[in-house]
């Protein structure tokens, strides 16, 4: 009879794991289904039932977990409110006479947006639909402006606060603070990049970006500013409740979360924008998207508790340092590995499979634990981008079918190129990520 | 004969004293039995969460499992009588008399007993006595409970930490990471963890800088090592007994270890980092040991096992306590007097 | 992923087949039988996501009370951190089984979409019957018995000072399991429509 030992049967799961995902059956199902087989293979149904159980009841009592749900209820509410788009306006008329004005706008409101959200979807969507109709009718380059765009949101979800930190943060034990603090810089300077390679391309060839059109301008800068300033209103107001509650001393992060939540009712309220129907559907979208991602969390745990109690990732760890390799080789082959993955996958069952799997192998190495998860957020960014798995080319084809989904792919691409211009700046200069944390707690975390 | 391995889940990092404690007592168990019994220690949340582990243990996911005995407060509210009696038990029980009581005193019988009426199939061994703990780290002195009530104080978990609710401090609940990032922002304005060594670890001195040695909450801290009941009635008489003596030898080595360990780290506190010691207020002994004493009778009532064990402890005090708490005396003021003439 | 404007939104992010749309809202030529069973089904999945999203107001709720009793009154709950993480955690378990029902459960999908319908439902019906009933049924049973245990001895949370009965959290899973189930029988029947009719309901 053929003999395997319990760490050769992990390696096993994890081969037929990157197989059995692409057959497209809901991951989470798949990554229970194959935990259970091969649980059951090394150690017993019963027991790896049993650690299903308690792998489920963990996740359930892990309190930084509550932030999911609240974060994205945030996003959804102001979303369904209609509280952002104001500030687009604003910023659109104010830059009129600039060359690539547009894109510096969407890019500027991204960034304000991001820091206010922690999801994607609620910058793409609404900036393809308030930006892109003007896009086309000044002329502007399909590709570079759907570039934009798409980029521009994903920062959503780099920039603090951002679901991906909180999902990131147990899996690390990084204190979720130390990652928002740490994401801040690399956020902004992927803003900056982004706009210094539109204004670049403006600059070669006006044609990409010409000024707007005269029934787009105001005529009077006051009333320009002034929209300008109740635009940043919402936003800063949301900023101020979520982060500014954690700043201030008020609150935890995952209480932060709970108040960035209260501040998008209130601000839904204030404006005279709520209703039974927006609160329902603002809770029921809620549930599903913090389904997906909870849920996604606890089987992943569970698939990664097998594999850990087959003792595969004692045994993986000791051969990847016996090959002796740098800890800079190692951590770029990790890098070129999250980057493929980002193609076919989205972030969450990347953070959520992947990285426990490595960390056994990072904390041997002694990388620091803050700095490597900026590396993969970052890193991540280009997963939104990557085709065939690129929801920001959906949520934006959504919202402008008039754009050939062909070119806002070549658009995206460009500027995952960018973020990865970005990512080799963080790996070469740790600092970028390091120093804020370092200035704020006195530690890198890690 | 055949190899038997000990995995043993810890919920502590795998950084802190007690693990280092537990792999010394592994090595004891491997040279004890030539090599047959091995203790291979796994990182927390290795393969179950922290608060999973007994069940773990129990089911016979995994063959061993540490950490404090009152963790398991929740599954039976005697194991906080083990782990971490509240203020001494209430009668001054420190934690060389606690061995002294787990040793001669019935602890030991009680101690098996415990995982009976727990319900699960373990066998545990009884560590390492990591007590006294601080009182706790503030972000101002306090003088008297009067002061301690004016802060948000982050709580011990169990009835350690409800009994100060029920002296009015300000008890919060809070992740273990959030803690640090809280008192800088304000959010908490004081905190307790452990002890010189493993606080300075965490890093309190960055953020506070009044430290408070004497407290109630826990002065007995034991941590302790399960064993599931198959694997453990798996092993032969003399490895049997190889574990246990090496338990008993690791009771004394935790004590001496961690006396050393947290005097230098108390040392590096008071003399490089800025930290200011202060003596808790005399109100605070009088306020919490009564409080201390009215949950463990609320508890002695409501529960027959915990009623048997504080019996117990309480008999076992009053013959020794007098003895031990006389001669302390004598040791303590020796000692402030030392620690006085080096300022 | 759906592309008018109307049915597209945010919460879209990462979803990749989500289906809106009403229980009953079924093809004619479907076995009336199995029309029954699915639009029963599918309610009983509705409802208890309806019911289990209002779950996230004691959540801010407790959490809000807790930061304005702590930083304006020095009067901290015992018990709001422990409310919070149960409630939420016990919301993702029990809605896990009306996200199936909308599709929501991400699928790493770039070949799958490509498929006909009939392959693609041959192959969740497949797995369907092969894996998710047997893995999620003795996840039922396991976790059953574990909330049961903690009724049975009332045990409490022990990293927390309020020390909270466990039990009513532990019992989300074998109740999500059990809707996981129900949903999983609706989920095979729409497949084996699709497998008849090349057509997904
Ligand atoms: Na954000
Ligand atoms: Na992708």
């Amino acid at each position: 009879m053929f003999e395997m030992s319990n760490e050769a049967l992990g390696v096993v799961m994890i081969g037929v794991m990157l197989f059995a995902i692409f057959v497209g059956f809901p991951i989470s199902f798949t990554l229970i289904f194959l935990g259970v087989i091969f649980g059951a293979l090394g150690f017993g149904i019963k027991l790896v039932a049993l650690l299903m159980t308690l792998q489920f009841n963990q996740v359930m009592m892990e309190q930084t977990l509550a932030a999911v749900p609240l974060f994205v209820f945030m996003g959804i509410m102001m979303e369904q409110a209609g509280l952002m788009e104001r500030l687009f306006r604003a910023v659109q008329l104010m830059l009129a006479n600039t060359r690539g004005a547009l894109y510096i706008a969407v890019l500027f409101v991204s960034t304000i947006f991001a820091a206010a959200t922690g999801i994607v979807g609620a910058s793409v969507t609404i900036l393809g639909i308030m930006a892109a109709k003007t896009m086309n009718r000044s002329g502007y380059d399909v590709r570079l402006a759907a570039g934009t765009i798409t980029a521009g949101g994903t920062l959503g979800i780099l920039i603090p606060p951002s679901i991906m930190l909180v999902v990131m943060g147990p899996v690390l034990e990084v204190p979720v603070t130390d990652l928002f603090a740490a994401a801040i810089l690399p956020g902004i300077l992927l803003a900056f990049l982004y706009t210094g390679y539109a204004l670049l391309r403006c600059a070669i060839d006006p044609s990409l970006g010409p000024v707007l059109p005269e029934e787009e301008r105001a005529e009077n800068f006051g009333i320009v500013l002034r929209e300008f300033l109740l635009g940043l209103v919402p936003p800063a107001l949301l900023v101020g409740f979520a982060l500014g509650s954690i700043l201030f001393g008020w609150a935890t992060p995952t209480e932060g979360a709970a108040c960035g939540a209260f501040g998008s009712l209130l601000l839904t309220l204030a404006y005279g924008r709520m209703s039974a129907t927006r609160f329902y559907e603002s809770l029921i979208k809620t549930l599903e998207i913090s389904v997906l991602i909870l849920f996604l969390v606890a089987a992943s745990n569970f698939f990664g508790a097998v594999f850990s109690r087959l003792g595969t990732p004692t045994m993986l760890t000791e051969y990847l340092l016996g090959l002796d390799l740098s800890a800079t080789t190692i951590l770029i082959v990790i890098m070129v590995a999250i980057f493929l993955l980002g193609w076919p996958l989205e972030w969450v069952p990347i953070v959520l499979i992947i990285i426990p799997i490595l960390l056994p192998l990072l904390n041997k190495l002694e990388i620091n634990l803050t700095w490597f998860a900026i590396l993969v957020a970052v890193n991540l960014q280009t997963a939104w981008l990557s085709p065939p798995v690129a929801l920001s080319a959906y949520f934006l084809k959504g919202v402008v079918p008039e754009w050939d989904l062909r070119d806002i792919y070549l658009g995206m691409m460009q500027f995952m190129v960018i973020q990865l211009i970005g990512l080799a700046l963080v790996m070469t200069f740790p600092q970028i990520a390091l120093w804020l944390p370092e200035l704020i707690y006195g530690s890198g975390g890690g | 004969s055949a190899e038997t391995v000990i995995r043993v889940q810890s919920v502590i990092p795998s950084s802190a004293d007690e693990v280092t404690m537990l792999n010394d007592f592994g090595a004891d168990v491997a040279a004890l039995t030539g090599g047959e019994v091995t203790i291979e220690v796994l990182p927390a949340g290795a393969v179950v969460g922290v608060q999973e582990t007994l069940d773990a243990v129990d089911a016979g996911l995994i063959e061993g499992g540490f950490a404090w005995t009152h963790y398991w407060s929740g599954k039976h509210p005697a194991a906080m009588l083990f782990g971490s009696p509240v203020a001494g038990a209430g009668v001054g029980i420190d934690n060389i008399a606690f061995v002294s009581w787990f040793l001669y005193g019935g602890g030991k019988e009680l101690y098996d007993e415990l995982w009976d009426e727990m319900g699960v199939n373990v066998k545990g061994f009884m560590l390492q006595p990591v007590g006294p703990e601080a009182l706790g780290w503030f972000k101002e002195p306090i003088t008297s409970m009067d002061d301690f009530r004016k802060y948000r104080f982050r709580a011990p978990p169990g009835i350690p930490g409800q009994t100060y609710n029920d002296i009015g401090v300000a008890a919060v609940a809070m992740g273990g990471g959030d803690i640090l990032p809280a008192l800088e922002k304000g959010t908490i304005d004081a905190a307790e963890w452990c002890c010189p060594k493993p606080d300075s670890v965490f890093g309190f001195q960055k953020v506070l800088k009044h430290y408070y040695l004497q407290g109630l909450h826990q002065v007995v801290v034991n941590a302790d090592l399960y064993i599931n009941g198959d694997v453990y009635d798996g092993l032969t008489d003399h490895q049997k007994k190889a574990l246990e003596v090496a338990a008993n030898a690791s009771l004394m080595k935790s004590m001496s270890y961690r006396i050393y360990e947290n005097g230098k780290a108390l040392q590096k506190l008071t003399g490089e980092d800025g930290v200011i010691l202060h003596d808790t207020p005399t109100d605070y002994f009088t306020e919490y040991m009564n409080a201390a004493r009215a949950t463990l009778e609320k508890n002695a009532e409501d529960n027959a096992f915990f009623k048997k064990v504080w019996e117990s402890q309480k008999a076992f005090a009053e013959v020794a306590v007098p003895f031990w708490a006389g001669a302390q005396t004598s040791n303590a003021n020796l000692g402030r007097a030392f620690a006085d003439s080096l300022k | 992923m759906s592309e008018t404007l109307e049915t597209l939104d945010i919460s879209d992010e990462m979803i990749a087949e989500r289906r809106s749309g009403d229980p009953g809202d079924l093809p004619d030529d479907m076995t009336p039988w199995m029309r029954r069973t699915i639009t029963v089904i599918d309610t009983i999945s509705l409802w208890s996501g309806r019911i289990i999203c209002f779950m996230l107001v004691p959540v801010i709720y407790v959490m809000i009370h807790e930061v304005v009793a702590r930083k304006l009154f020095i009067a901290p709950t015992l018990w709001a951190y422990d409310l919070s993480r149960m409630i939420s955690g016990a919301m993702f378990m029990g809605g896990a089984a009306y996200a199936l029902m909308r599709g929501v459960h991400i699928r790493a999908d770039f070949l799958y979409r490509a498929w006909s319908a009939r392959t693609q439902a041959l192959v969740d019906a497949t797995l369907y019957v092969l894996l998710y009933f047997p893995g999620i049924a003795v996840f039922f049973w396991i976790s059953l018995d574990y909330a049961w245990k903690a009724w049975e001895r009332g045990e409490l949370s022990m990293d927390t000072a309020w020390m909270a009965p466990v039990a009513p959290v532990r019992s989300a899973m074998p109740v999500g399991a059990a809707l996981l189930l129900l949903q999983g029988v609706s989920e095979l029947l729409k497949s084996i429509y699709a497998i008849r009719h090349d057509r997904w309901p």
